[in-house]
């Protein structure tokens, strides 16, 4: 083994023990059970954002419909554990089965397409899933949802409080997250990386573009479905309203805040726009009267565009390579 | 034998007839040229036997095997490498990952494997890495692995792309003007790193305009002139030919 490879990866060991240990000591220092949540919260949005900044980032498409994916792990999940009594654990694996099938069907059409089909088809794919949650009552119990999913447990050990749940959810996200890195670092991060640059190129040495792009899509469509079936395990509660056009809206704004040049920035974009929610549902009301959510998806513009503007690479990058001007500033 | 069979091949651009019913065997082991004018349709022979696109009329064959309807990167399964123009190296990548993507047609592991790094998966990335290693040492840039690929001067981008390609283990690879921008001393090394290659076993067809360079390199030639095949022949032969020097001297030397 050559030691300059070992260095070339140390760092992402590095990062994902740090990482591991500021997770674990996090909630000995969070006492507030509101911001025990809120990291709840911001675990399930960094696994859903994780898979977008894969599918974004490295095989270079947009899911405009991503809380569909999420909402089919949802679902599958609350509805066999609530109608049918699956356990919890195999609902979780069916709703990946069934959720990473479906992605795998859409991409098989939509890639034999060269260009951005996916975003439209994606973006369909929502509002038909989203409709039908709330059409199919007898299933799904219509808009006014699945009350009773039962809490997680493994042997005797029940998830029945903040605190644990917090360290699966977290558990879960690092693990995605050493999973993903070490498929960014591999021939397979390598061809995702050669497509994005070139496809032809990619092609000449005997990538199979769409196969790839494939592969990515169904990968970060299992990462939605899992972390809707946390999500609904969580709240013990399931309706349609978390899984609208505003939340695929929302997730692409995490991975582009969290950037896509790395998937490191996956937990900090979700926590900056779950964090910056909850500041805006505060103290909005204080400037604008009857301030609803749809006054926060303008202040999400805004902060996309400056963003964009700013530190097209997101936070992440932005911020530790501290880029003093824009590109178009410094030309002149 | 003949590796590589191109027959009757015709392409239209529109109302343009960039090809028109040429056909060309290339002959295993041996360093095959094709020259012509600007606009002779040179690179879009290239980009028809590589699979960038298909071909309004004729047949390709690698071997006797049919490629028509195959995509690129079947072709480069079966043995077809090739480099362009203006390199296309993967710009974000570093030089040996740049190569190590080459590795990419004799490597197999899946995405679970790779995201759990299995102990088949960490086997074949050493396999990928040496022959990466291998391959840019061939080319003479063994010492610049680390390197970002767009940080290098042309002459050496040119090169990575001839070292990613040869990764593939390529039977037959397609060179297109190797030698445009490279100094004297550049194109003697050139020479010498494509005769290494045939040493190989890899049959090598290129595409140049470098006439010295042709002259030395290649032993036979085909000429193309809008669009149409007008000579074949050993360098000795194309030399001598009038159509040839017909076709140059009408169009860049007069």
């Amino acid at each position: 083994m050559n030691i300059g490879r070992f260095w070339h990866r140390a760092p992402n060991v590095f990062g994902l023990i740090l990482f591991a240990i500021f997770l674990a000591i996090t909630p000995l220092w969070v006492q507030s059970n509101y911001l025990l949540s809120t990291a709840i919260f911001i675990g399930i949005a960094a696994i859903l954002t994780l898979g977008l900044a894969l599918l974004m980032g490295y095989a270079g498409q947009i899911s405009l419909g991503h809380a569909a994916f999420y909402a089919m792990g949802a679902y599958t999940s609350a509805i066999l554990t609530v109608k049918f009594a699956y356990s919890p654990w195999l609902a979780m694996a069916l709703g990946v089965l069934i959720t990473g099938t479906l992605a795998y069907l859409i991409g098989k059409v939509i890639f034999r397409l060269s260009g951005h089909y996916l975003a439209l088809a994606t973006l369909a794919l929502g509002v038909i899933v989203f409709l039908a949650l709330g059409e199919f009552r007898g299933l799904t119990g219509g808009p006014s949802g699945l009350p009773g999913v039962p809490q997680l447990t493994i042997g005797g050990f029940s998830f029945d409080n903040d605190v644990k749940y917090y360290y699966l959810v977290w558990a879960v996200f690092w693990l995605l997250l050493a999973f993903s890195l070490n498929v960014v670092n591999s021939r397979i991060g390598r061809a995702l990386r050669a497509i994005h640059a070139s496809e032809i190129a990619a092609e000449s040495v005997g990538v199979d573009a769409s196969r790839f792009k494939l592969r990515v899509l169904v990968l970060s469509a299992v990462y939605a479905s899992l972390a809707g079936s946390l999500y609904v395990h969580y709240m013990r509660f399931v309706s349609p309203q978390p899984f609208d056009f505003n939340a695929s809206v929302r997730l692409v704004v995490m991975a582009a805040v969290g950037g896509l040049a790395s998937v490191w920035g996956a937990p900090f974009g979700a926590a900056a726009v779950i964090l910056l929610t909850v500041l805006l549902r505060d103290t909005l009301p204080f400037f604008i009267k009857n301030a609803s959510g749809e006054h926060t998806v303008i202040v999400y513009g805004v902060i996309l565009v400056l963003i964009m503007i700013f530190m097209p690479e997101g936070l992440t990058s932005g911020l530790l390579k501290r880029r003093r001007w824009p590109s178009f500033r410094s030309k002149k | 034998m003949a590796i590589l069979q191109i027959e009757k091949i015709s392409k239209q651009f529109g109302g343009v007839a960039a090809l028109k019913d040429v056909s060309l065997d290339v002959e295993e082991h041996r360093i095959t040229a094709l020259i012509g004018p600007n606009g002779a349709g040179k690179t879009t022979l290239f980009n028809i036997v590589a699979g960038t696109f298909p071909p309004t009329a004729g047949a390709v064959r690698l071997a006797g095997q049919l490629l028509n309807g195959m995509q690129a990167h079947e072709r480069v399964q079966l043995g077809i490498g090739r480099t362009f123009q203006n390199a296309l190296l993967f710009d974000n990548m570093t030089v040996l990952e740049n190569v190590m993507v080459g590795c990419h047609p004799r490597s197999h592991t899946g995405i679970v494997a790779c995201g759990l790094r299995l102990p088949a998966m960490r086997r074949e990335e050493e396999f990928i890495y040496l022959e990466a290693m291998k391959y840019l040492n061939l080319v003479g840039l063994g010492l610049h692995t680390d390197e970002l690929a767009s940080n290098l001067p042309f002459g050496q981008q040119r090169l990575v792309a001839i070292a990613r390609s040869l990764a593939a283990e390529p039977r037959l690879l397609l060179l297109d003007e190797p030698a445009a921008g490279l100094n004297a001393l550049e194109k003697m090394d050139l020479i010498d790193l494509v005769r290494r290659i045939q040493e190989m076993g890899v049959t090598v067809l290129l595409v140049e305009h470098d006439m010295t360079l042709v002259m030395q390199l290649a032993e036979w030639i085909a000429v193309l002139d809008a669009g149409r095949k007008i000579a074949e022949g050993t360098p000795a032969e194309i030399r001598r030919n009038r159509q040839v020097i017909a076709a140059y001297l009408g169009e860049e030397e007069a």
